[in-house]
């Protein structure tokens, strides 16, 4: 039995709902986000989880706490997990970025591989820090499952570089809901993707609501 | 903004709980009863959606696959050739084990690159990539918006999704599972494919999700 990789995307936040750049701001889940993480730790508490991974925003902490406390296993921090950093564009709207940093803003649409946010990251970094923390799971953990708590830009550039697809086409390429599961397994020749985008384990009214 | 492809894998057939290399009109399974109940379930599950059209390889397999929900809405099915699973030519029917004994360098090389290496006789990916090609290149032109199902074979869904993604062919045995009557979406957007969701099986009952599959 080879290592299996649980990708799950934080639960909902404000922004979420609303679509701006949040990146290191680190906000906390909305109420429908609490109960996207407890919907989370029914369905998945019964899985033999050998380790467990987080980014440390308090976004991503709060969506796999309920899990931690009813298996009793601690969550691992880490820094390379973390959310693309926005730089200039925190926490504003895409249509005040367009106006205020409009080359920056079509450039980085058009490859956020190798274009960064005003001030902030290239995909292409967030893909090097993201490799050595999928890297230590591989070296520590030879089989088992292990969950990887992160963002919506961190998984999407994680598939990408597991699949072998350019990272500057992580946005366009990838759609990841909050609360999304996707599973990889570290097969013998390589990242074999079981699913992408699973959100089975959300109750319905949380499950259609709207958000990015 | 244009269509949204709903990729389906067949249901169970008795080479999907064995292994075996099934491909061509002379080789053709149908479901096996629980493949049936697949195909019921896909349809209860899905009869909301507005469909605009459906496309169905023409093996039997997938033509049950898609018969239940077709009934139900009264939509018809469109065939289409392009969307076969893999010819196997040679290797019809056999098992992996045996083709490791007698055709054991072929074998090797199609498991390692199945794009540019061919079972004897029968397909290479790229073929098969040219040839769904055409049947997505209809689609695309005929259905500006809207949803359409696309009914076809586990090789076949898996070098289509490959295609959509950017991903080379030769990679489509190592990079995805696909088990039998599993869902991928993908919306065609403004700035191409876009995956919502790959290998989705969560609309089976627990005892059809647990069955054994290829």
């Amino acid at each position: 039995m080879s290592l299996m990789l649980y990708f799950l995307r934080h639960g909902e936040t404000t922004a979420s709902q609303t679509g701006t750049f949040c990146g290191r701001l680190d906000i906390d889940l909305t109420a429908e986000g609490r109960l996207m993480a407890e919907d989370f730790a029914n369905v998945y508490q019964f899985l033999p989880w050998t380790a467990i991974f987080s980014s440390p925003l308090r976004r991503t902490v709060e969506t796999v706490q309920p899990l931690c406390d009813r298996i009793a296993l601690d969550m691992q921090l880490r820094e390379g997990l973390k959310e693309i950093a926005y730089g200039n564009w925190e926490g504003k709207t895409p249509q005040q970025v367009n106006q205020e940093h409009h080359d920056d803003y079509v450039r980085w649409l058009a490859d956020p591989g190798w274009n960064s946010p005003s001030g902030g990251e290239k995909g292409i970094d967030i893909a090097r820090r993201s490799s050595e923390v999928l890297e230590e799971i591989e070296q520590t953990h030879r089989q088992g499952s292990v969950l990887v708590v992160s963002h919506k830009s961190t998984i999407r550039i994680m598939l990408c570089t597991l699949l072998g697809i350019d990272v500057g086409r992580y946005r366009d390429r990838i759609g990841m809901p909050v609360a999304s599961v996707s599973i990889v397994e570290m097969a013998e020749h390589g990242p074999l993707v079981h699913v992408m985008g699973d959100r089975a384990h959300l109750r319905t009214e949380l499950r259609s609501r709207k958000g990015t | 903004m244009g269509a949204t492809l709903y990729f389906l894998r067949h249901g169970q057939t008795a080479y999907s709980q064995t292994g075996g290399y099934c491909g061509t009109p002379a080789n053709d399974p149908g479901l096996t009863p629980e493949g049936l109940l697949m195909a019921k379930a896909f349809a209860q599950a899905y009869r909301e959606v507005p469909w605009q059209g459906i496309y169905v390889s023409p093996l039997r397999r997938t033509i049950e696959t898609a018969q239940p929900l077709c009934e139900l809405l009264s939509l018809p099915m469109q065939l289409r050739d392009g969307l076969k699973e893999v010819g196997y030519g040679h290797w019809e029917g056999w098992h992996p084990s045996d083709l490791a004994r007698d055709y054991h360098d072929e074998y090797m090389q199609w498991l390692t690159d199945p794009a540019w290496h061919a079972p004897p006789g029968g397909e290479r990916g790229i073929d098969i990539a040219r040839r769904t090609t055409l049947v997505l290149d209809e689609i695309e032109n005929r259905y500006p918006e809207g949803n359409v199902l696309i009914v076809s074979h586990k090789a076949t869904i898996r070098i289509m999704l490959c295609q959509l993604m950017g991903l080379d062919v030769g990679r489509y045995r190592d990079r995805f599972e696909m088990l039998v009557a599993a869902l991928s979406v993908v919306e065609l957007a403004d700035r191409g494919p876009k995956f919502w969701v790959i290998g989705d099986r969560s609309y089976l009952s627990p005892e059809l999700r647990s069955l054994p599959s290829t």
